[in-house]
């Protein structure tokens, strides 16, 4: 009942944020200069062929005629065509995803595998030489930028080492090694800063949980370290670790527009700058709104985390 | 008998083997490295500088242009005017196949054309409301009768693709043409993979076999991958990575006119550059050759008025019609009444790295002569819109991509013309434009087209500036490649030169 009642909740917060969402992208697009029409002409365009194109584009209907054309259009599942590139753009959407979440999922488990071990030994070692250099090197990844470190990841491993492709992409279907390859080192260079982040949250957490009064008691009455650390202390200080790496796997699925342009990879982020630089509206509404969920759908499932390693929440 | 065999043998090899020996080589697979995907493949819905560029391989025109900017045969053999520039009759070249296997007919170029006309098609230029009406004469023959006189007719009809009908509901995802190559593949935002078409009219063209353009938005990826051997071409590079490409031992650097104008326009309109002895004061106040130098690492031409030295027949040499001097510059600022100096913005496009490293040049050589200048940087979409459209700036800085024909490109600066952003107006100017475009005979444009380029220098309409350079980088095997006076990537004429 009370699972029940908690999920029609987020179920009504789900569908507002994405309405919320959505007329902020509309509403600000308006605001900004541009014109699709415009854009896609460029300085050749001719002023009649632009009108004709304006209105083949149904640009010069009133502000919420065209708003609430789109609204009722994604009511009835259809996201549009896409302004510029004439293709409907749920299609063009799902063609990146297969890049977007592969890249996704390699970075947060590479972010995941390093940084929890990392992040619990530093505070388990709290003081000595091995917590510095942690925390130094971690002070490192997140000071250094992706867009560099890409392009020094490339000229080491595709120029000189000639181990890793230079950039591109390879569809899975085609060649899943060739795939997994080609996303070796772009995951890499977006899991560094996650990494040091998520590190370093686990340290502080860690080092939190260490100084609570039940890890004391354990101490006292003999329980063995590994136990202590891992099954209590690290358990207990998961709920941050949880929700950060939560909003760094939603910001992963929502694509990297660096990442994606240095290592030439046909995801979500360089769709949508592209399509913000041509005012392709329905295209960026469509990934606005894709956006919307998954980061919505990515709480959801955290705060269902939350329930698990935290019996507090379940009963509140 | 045998010695007769011998003599043959000897001839041939003689004659043969050297010519066979110094040709194009035929074969292999050629990646060449562009940043953005074409747009559609529907010839006649294409707007993108990005699909031209690749589309050229795959459609064909009635005629074509040469790399001289000349108008040449294509899909038509040979075409007759009528004396007074009103009827056009082309003769179509026989033999001549689609990439689906069908041979052109006169049909297929009366649906094309007729599709380029109608307003249905959503066709990118206007021109095509000059044609009154299409008529196919015979089985190769076919009449195109306009409703005036309009002179760059046949330069515009490069860009009209003859399709073939059957193909036209799925021609923005799967292209049929004429051209050399079919396509094979598009995977948006990773590649266009062409094929060469065994059936192409040209005899012995392509060369290659197979053609990849990979979508590398990062041009430090892009030389990256060129060095690695995983690209083989990269058109129009950045010039300020050409020195990674000047130093690299396999690869090399080919240089050519772009036939863009790259100009620093003002607002007429607004004080004080209403004034035209404030605009000639600017024109001597910047030095062009050291704007090349800095702004361009030395890669571009200098000119003088809207129209690129390429563009041979008609180009008038303007180039140094104001030289740099700052006394003349002062003198004509204090006679304009602007002797304590001034204060103006000048407003750059800032995805351009160009014109934004030229802009902040300018604006020093400007403080030199006691005009103040503030930059401010805007988005390119803003841009269009605000200062193109709208009109509201004082000074700018922005490349004019060049035309086959001196009408397109000088017909900007027309009183009532609706992109005429500098806001200039000149009755003889307008007169010439309009005398231009009805006058069939060669020397007669020559003489209108380059009174025009003098006018615009003379009222400094602008700072026209350079004609930057096409950078081209390439492996160092990697031959046959040619310059255009358009935009385009003839991927027909390369070959490997191993």
């Amino acid at each position: 009942m009370v699972a029940l009642q908690y999920l029609s909740r987020r179920t009504a917060a789900l569908l507002v944020t994405l309405v919320i969402a959505c007329t902020i992208t509309f509403v600000v697009f308006h605001i900004i200069p541009g014109d699709p029409a415009l854009l896609m002409l460029g300085t050749e365009a001719d002023p009649e062929v632009l009108t004709g194109l304006r209105q083949e584009l149904g640009l010069d209907l009133p502000l919420h005629v065209q708003y609430l054309n789109w609204l009722k259009a994604v009511l009835a599942g259809d996201l549009g065509f896409s302004t510029r590139l004439k293709r409907p753009v749920a299609g063009l959407i799902g063609e990146r995803l297969p890049v977007t979440i592969s890249l996704a999922v390699l970075s947060m488990l590479l972010t995941l595998v390093i940084s929890i071990p990392a992040g619990a030994y530093a505070a388990t070692h709290h003081g000595q030489p091995i917590d510095y250099i942690i925390v130094f090197a971690s002070q490192i990844g997140m000071a250094i930028p992706h867009f560099w470190l890409g392009i020094l990841l490339i000229l080491l491993f595709s120029m000189y080492w000639k181990v890793l492709p230079p950039g591109g992409f390879v569809q899975w279907s085609a060649d899943p090694w060739k795939a997994f390859l080609s996303l070796v080192l772009p995951a890499f260079a977006l899991a560094t800063h996650r990494v040091a982040s998520l590190t370093r949250i686990t340290r502080a957490s860690m080092l939190d949980a260490l100084t609570q009064d039940y890890i004391r008691t354990g101490q006292s009455k003999g329980l063995p370290k590994l136990s202590l650390i891992y099954k209590h202390a690290l358990k207990n200080s998961l709920m941050p670790i949880v929700t950060v790496a939560g909003m760094q796997f939603a910001s992963l699925l929502a694509g990297s527009i660096v990442a994606e342009e240095v290592f030439a990879l046909p995801g979500l982020g360089r769709l949508l700058l592209q399509a913000i630089g041509y005012r392709d509206l329905p295209l960026v509404q469509g990934i606005a709104l894709f956006i919307a969920i998954v980061v919505v759908l990515v709480n959801f499932v955290t705060d269902i985390l939350y329930m698990i390693l935290d019996p507090r929440v379940r009963y509140k | 008998m045998p010695w007769l065999l011998v003599w043959l043998f000897v001839m041939l090899t003689w004659l043969g083997l050297p010519v066979a020996a110094a040709g194009p080589k035929s074969g292999g697979h050629l990646v060449v490295a562009v940043p953005i995907d074409p747009d559609t493949f529907d010839p006649h819905k294409a707007v993108a500088a990005a699909t031209r560029e690749i589309d050229y391989n795959i459609y064909q025109g009635l005629v074509s242009f040469d790399t001289e900017g000349r108008i040449v045969p294509c899909l038509a053999e040979s075409w007759e005017t009528s004396d007074d520039g009103t009827v056009y009759t082309f003769t179509l070249r026989p033999n001549v196949f689609f990439h689906n296997g069908r041979s052109l007919s006169t049909e297929d170029v009366l649906f094309s054309l007729e599709r380029v006309r109608d307003d249905a098609t959503g066709y990118p230029m206007m021109w095509p409301k000059q044609i009154e009406e299409i008529v196919t004469l015979d089985d190769s023959s076919i009449r195109v009768q306009l409703k005036a006189p309009y002179a760059p007719f046949l330069s515009e009809l490069v860009d009209a693709a003859i399709i073939p009908k059957e193909a036209v509901a799925q021609l923005a995802t799967k292209p049929v043409g004429t051209g050399p190559f079919r396509l094979v593949e598009w995977v948006m935002g990773q590649h266009v993979k062409l094929a060469r078409f065994d059936d192409y009219w040209e005899q012995g063209l392509p060369y290659v076999d197979t053609v990849t353009f990979r979508i590398i938005p990062d041009p430090a990826t892009a030389i990256l991958n060129l060095k690695a051997g995983a690209v083989h071409v990269i058109p129009r590079l950045s010039p300020d990575v050409a020195w990674q490409v000047e130093q690299a031992p396999d690869l090399k650097l080919l240089k050519g006119p772009m036939n863009t104008v790259q100009l620093m326009a003002y607002n007429l309109d607004r004080e004080p550059f209403s004034d035209k002895r404030v605009r000639q004061a600017i024109n001597y106040a910047i030095d062009k050759d050291l704007l090349i130098e800095g702004a361009a690492w030395g890669y571009g031409t200098k000119i003088g008025s809207n129209m690129s030295p390429v563009v041979d027949l008609y180009y008038a040499d303007l180039a140094d019609y104001y030289p740099y001097d700052t006394a003349k510059a002062r003198e004509l600022l204090a006679a304009a009444g602007y002797g304590q100096g001034v204060s103006v913005t000048l407003s750059l496009p800032a995805e351009y790295d160009l014109h934004v490293k030229s802009g902040e040049m300018v604006a020093a050589m400007l403080g030199e002569v006691g005009i103040e200048v503030n930059i401010e940087l805007v988005e390119w979409g803003t841009w269009l819109d605000r200062i193109y459209t709208k009109r509201d700036y004082d000074m700018t800085i922005v490349g004019f991509t060049g035309k086959l024909d001196p009408h397109t490109a000088l017909n900007r600066y027309t009183s009532d013309y609706g992109r005429n952003f500098s806001n200039f107006r000149h009755e003889e100017y307008d007169k010439l434009i309009l005398e231009g475009l009805q006058a069939t005979d060669i020397a007669r444009r020559q003489a209108i087209y380059s009174r025009c380029q003098e006018i615009l220098a003379e009222e400094a309409v602008a700072v026209y500036i350079m004609d930057p350079n096409d950078l081209v980088a390439m492996r160092s095997d990697v031959a046959g490649w040619r310059y255009y006076p358009k935009y385009v990537d003839d991927v027909g004429h390369v070959y490997f030169d191993k």
